[in-house]
C-alpha cells in the first residue's frame, strides 16, 4: 500500500511541478486532493478577473459521478443552482435513486467587488466518485462586465494517476493550453468516512470503539 | 505510521508542485510607443508596462516584412517594466513591436502591439468607423432626417392630394399653404444632410461641419445626388404650390411630387439593394401611399371642420375608396422591402434592425386600425349627415397623426442601423472565394462550421474579419463568446487576440491591425457554444 501511495504520489507530484512551468496559472481547486468516495467540501479558486477587469460572477461545472452538491453559503454572493436530469438514475446513499442533480453552480451579483488582481474563493459540498486514482476536472467561467475568463479545457480522454504514463500525459495537457479547467485528484482514503461503514481493520486502525460494540460490552 | 508518512509525504509533493497555481498570468496594462501611436521621430527604446513582475523571454521590433530591425540592444526589466533599447534609427513605416514574457507564475505569455513612425497607422479609424462607429453628429443627421422625411413625404403628399382628390373650397388654400411651407422646410434638409451627413461620416467634433472635408465626403456620398435630384423636385412643388388653386398645374405637382421622391431612390439601405430593379420601384410605390395618407390627414381634418357634414361625407367617401388602394399597395410594397431587407422572420425579433422594423410595423396596424374605424363607422356616418361624426372624425385624425409621428420616427431609426441583408452580404458576398483583396474559407468542427472571412487579406489597411457559424442543418449558431488569436510562426509572432461582436444571429465581426507582415498567419477561432462547451476551429490565412 506504502509503495502504490508513493508511486501515485510522485506520479502525481512530478506532473503538477511540470505542470507549473507552463499553464498551472489561473482559476484552481484549493481541494487539489479529495478522498474518493467522500462527501467532502471543495474550494475553487478565481485567481483573477478578465484581464483588467473585476469578476461579476462565476460557474462551475459540475462532472459527470459528482452528486448530491450544496453551495456553501457565501454572504457576499448570490448562489443560483442550475439542474440536470441523471439518465439512467443512478443509486444514492440509502438506495434511493438519484434522477436529478446540479449541473451548474452560479455565484453573481457580488455585494463587494472582488478586484480583478485579488483571489476569491468558492466553496460547494459534494459526493465525490469512489474512484481512487482519478482526476476530476470542474469547468470553471468568470464573467465580467465585459468580458469573459474560461477555465474550460478538458483532456480528450479521462486521467488515472495508476496509470503509468499519467504524469507525461497530464504535462501534456497542462502545456497545451492557458485554460485548463482546474481539477482534484481523488485519492484512497485510509478509511469510509463515516463510522457505520467502518470494517474491523478500520476499528482497529481507528483506536476507536463502535457504538453497537459499547452497547454489547455494557 | 506508514500511513502518516504516505499522507505527509504526499501533502508536501502537492503543496510544492501546486504552490504557483495561486498566481495569476502578466497582463499587459500600456507601452511606449502605444498600441497604434503615430510617432513623428524614431523611438529609443521600447517599454512593455504589466501588472506584476516578468522574465523575458523575447522582445523583438519587426518591419512590414518580418524582419528584426532597430539593432536592439540588451533587454532590462525595472519593476514591471520591460526595457530594449533601440541602436538604430527606424525610418518611417509601420512596425510590430512583440514580446513574449513569462508571468510570475511561471506561464508564458505573448503579444504585440502596432505602432507607425512619420506615418499614420494602418487605418483602424477609418474601417473602424466603416463597421459602424459613430460620432455625436449622429444626432443631428437623425432629427434632420426626421424633419426631412416628414416634410418631403408632406409636400409630395399635398400635391398628390391636390391631383386626386376633390378638395372642398375652403380646404384648398390650406392645403396648397401646407404643401408649400412643407417643400420650402424639406428643401432645406436636404442642403443640411450634406453638411451633418458629412461630419458624421468623418467622425468629427463639434466644428466639423465648417470643414471642407466634411462636405467633401457628403458630395462623394449619395447625399449628394439625392440632394440634386430632391431640391429641384421640391423647387418645383414649391413653385406649384405658390400658383395657389387658381393656377393649379397638375402636370407641375405631379413632377415635383415624382422627382421628390425619386431623390429616396438614389440612397438609403432599402431603395439600393439588390434586385434594384425591384426594390427601387418597391420603395417609390411605398413613399408615394404613405405621402398621400399622411398629407390627407390635415386636410381631411380641415374638410370635417369647416365644410358641411354632406360635403365632408362626399370627400370621406373619396378618400375611403382611394385609400384601400393605397393601403393595399402600402403593404405590398412594405412587405416586399421588410422581406428582402430582414432576410428571413427568425431576424424580427433577434436584430437591432428587425426590432426597430417589428416597432414600426406594430404602430402600422394601430393605424390601419384606425383608418378602419373611419372606413367604416365614420365615413358611413357623415354619409347620413349624422351631426357628431365631423368631431369624431377630427378626433380620431389626431390619433392617426401620432401614429404616423412614431411612424417616421421608426423609419427614420432604421436607416441608422445595418439590416441583416446588408450584413449578410458584408459577409458572404465574396461567395467562397477570394475577391477584391478578401480571403474566404470555412473550417468544420463536429457537428459546427465556420465561413470565415478576412478583407483584406493583406497588410495595406486593417483587416475586418466576419465568422458565422452554423449547425449542421445550417442554421446560424448564437455562440456565448468568440475570440480569434493570430500567429505567424515564421515571424515568431503570438497572442494577437481579438473578441468578435456579434452583428446578426450567428455571425461574429472582428478588427485588426496587427496583421502588418506577410505571410501564413494561423488562425485559431475559440466558439463557446455555451458557457462550457468551446469549439476550436482552426485555419491558415495567406496574408499577402
Amino acid at each position: 500500500m506504502l509503495k502504490s501511495a508513493l508511486l501515485t504520489t510522485a506520479a502525481i507530484g512530478a506532473a503538477a511541478l511540470m505542470s507549473a512551468s507552463t499553464a498551472s496559472a489561473h482559476n484552481y481547486m484549493t481541494t487539489l486532493r479529495a478522498p474518493a468516495g467522500y462527501m467532502a467540501d471543495m474550494e475553487a479558486r478565481a485567481a483573477h478577473g478578465c484581464l483588467a477587469e473585476d469578476i461579476k460572477e462565476v460557474r462551475i461545472k459540475i462532472p459527470e459521478g459528482v452528486y448530491r452538491v450544496t453551495p456553501i453559503n457565501t454572504r457576499e454572493w448570490e448562489v443560483e443552482t442550475e439542474m440536470r436530469k441523471v439518465d439512467p438514475p443512478v443509486p444514492g446513499d440509502g438506495g434511493r435513486p438519484i434522477t436529478r442533480t446540479v449541473d451548474t453552480i452560479i455565484w453573481k451579483n457580488p455585494t463587494a467587488v472582488t478586484p480583478y488582481n485579488r483571489a476569491e474563493g468558492f466553496k460547494f459540498r459534494a459526493k465525490l466518485p469512489n474512484e481512487p486514482g482519478k482526476v476530476i476536472f470542474w469547468q470553471m467561467v468568470n464573467i465580467c462586465e465585459e468580458g469573459r475568463d474560461p477555465y474550460t479545457d478538458l483532456p480528450e480522454t479521462a486521467f488515472d494517476t495508476k496509470d503509468p504514463n499519467f504524469g507525461k500525459k497530464f504535462e501534456e495537457f497542462m502545456g497545451s493550453t492557458a485554460h485548463a479547467a482546474p481539477y482534484t485528484v481523488l485519492y484512497k482514503p485510509a478509511m469510509p468516512q463515516y463510522p457505520w461503514e467502518w470494517t474491523q481493520e478500520d476499528i482497529e486502525l481507528s483506536g476507536m470503539t463502535p457504538p453497537e460494540q459499547t452497547a454489547e460490552a455494557k | 505510521m506508514s500511513r502518516i508518512l504516505t499522507t505527509v509525504l504526499m501533502a508536501a509533493t502537492l503543496s510544492l508542485g501546486f504552490a504557483s497555481a495561486a498566481w495569476s498570468h502578466a497582463v499587459l496594462l500600456g507601452s511606449t510607443p502605444a498600441a497604434e501611436a503615430s510617432l513623428d521621430v524614431s523611438p529609443k527604446e521600447i517599454i512593455f508596462n504589466f501588472n506584476e513582475n516578468v522574465g523575458p523571454i523575447f522582445i523583438k521590433v519587426l518591419d512590414r516584412s518580418g524582419s528584426e530591425v532597430g539593432s536592439p540592444g540588451e533587454w532590462r526589466v525595472d519593476g514591471n517594466d520591460v526595457l530594449m533599447s533601440l541602436n538604430d534609427e527606424l525610418p518611417n513605416g509601420t512596425y510590430i513591436a512583440t514580446y513574449r514574457v513569462i508571468s510570475a507564475d511561471t506561464h508564458p505569455v505573448g503579444g504585440s502591439v502596432v505602432f507607425a513612425v512619420g506615418e499614420a497607422v494602418a487605418s483602424m479609424g477609418d474601417v473602424a468607423a466603416a463597421g459602424g462607429e459613430t460620432s455625436g453628429w449622429v444626432i443631428p443627421v437623425a432629427i434632420n432626417r426626421y424633419v426631412q422625411y416628414g416634410a418631403m413625404l408632406l409636400a409630395a403628399g399635398a400635391a398628390l392630394f391636390i391631383v386626386g382628390m376633390t378638395v372642398p373650397a375652403g380646404v384648398q388654400s390650406s392645403v396648397y399653404r401646407m404643401g408649400r411651407t412643407a417643400a420650402a422646410v424639406a428643401a432645406v434638409t436636404y442642403v443640411l444632410a450634406l453638411g451633418f451627413g458629412g461630419a458624421e461620416m468623418m467622425l468629427g467634433g463639434p466644428t466639423a461641419i465648417f470643414s471642407i472635408d466634411a462636405w467633401s465626403q457628403s458630395l462623394a456620398s449619395t447625399l449628394a445626388p439625392s440632394a440634386l435630384i430632391g431640391v429641384p423636385g421640391l423647387l418645383i412643388l414649391y413653385f406649384a404650390f405658390g400658383k395657389g388653386p387658381e393656377g393649379k398645374s397638375s402636370p407641375l405637382l405631379i413632377a415635383g411630387a415624382a422627382i421628390a421622391v425619386a431623390s429616396f431612390l438614389v440612397t438609403g439601405h432599402a431603395a439600393t439593394a439588390a434586385p434594384v430593379w425591384l426594390m427601387a420601384p418597391m420603395v417609390a410605390v411605398h413613399l408615394f401611399c404613405a405621402a398621400f395618407w399622411i398629407a390627407a390627414l390635415y386636410p381631411l381634418a380641415k374638410t370635417a371642420q369647416v365644410a358641411g357634414v354632406a360635403e365632408a361625407g362626399a370627400v370621406m367617401t373619396q378618400f375611403s375608396q382611394r385609400a384601400v388602394w393605397t393601403v393595399g399597395a402600402l403593404f405590398l410594397s412594405g412587405a416586399v422591402i421588410t422581406w428582402t431587407q430582414v432576410e428571413g422572420p427568425q431576424n424580427m425579433l433577434t436584430t437591432d434592425y428587425g426590432l426597430r422594423l417589428t416597432a414600426k410595423l406594430t404602430v402600422f396596424f394601430v393605424l390601419l386600425g384606425l383608418a378602419a374605424t373611419n372606413k367604416m363607422v365614420l365615413t358611413p356616418a357623415l354619409e347620413k349627415a349624422d351631426g357628431a361624426a365631423p368631431e369624431k372624425l377630427r378626433r380620431m385624425i389626431k390619433f392617426e397623426y401620432a401614429a404616423m409621428v412614431l411612424i417616421i420616427g421608426a423609419a427614420v431609426s432604421l436607416t441608422l442601423v445595418t439590416p441583416p441583408r446588408a450584413t449578410m452580404d458584408m459577409e458572404g458576398g465574396m461567395g467562397g472565394m477570394a475577391m477584391g483583396g478578401g480571403y474566404t474559407t470555412t473550417v468544420t468542427k463536429g457537428k459546427y462550421t465556420a465561413d470565415v472571412s478576412v478583407d483584406p487579406a493583406g497588410t495595406t489597411a486593417s483587416n475586418m474579419v466576419m465568422v458565422t457559424f452554423k449547425d449542421d442543418a445550417g442554421n446560424p449558431v448564437e455562440m456565448v463568446d468568440v475570440t480569434i488569436s493570430w500567429s505567424l510562426p515564421t515571424a515568431g509572432l503570438e497572442g494577437i487576440e481579438g473578441r468578435g461582436e456579434m452583428v446578426t444571429p450567428g455571425m461574429y465581426h472582428f478588427m485588426f491591425d496587427q496583421l502588418i507582415i506577410p505571410g501564413e498567419w494561423d488562425a485559431r477561432i475559440d466558439a463557446f457554444v455555451d458557457d462550457f462547451d468551446k469549439q476550436i476551429f482552426r485555419t491558415t490565412v495567406p496574408i499577402k
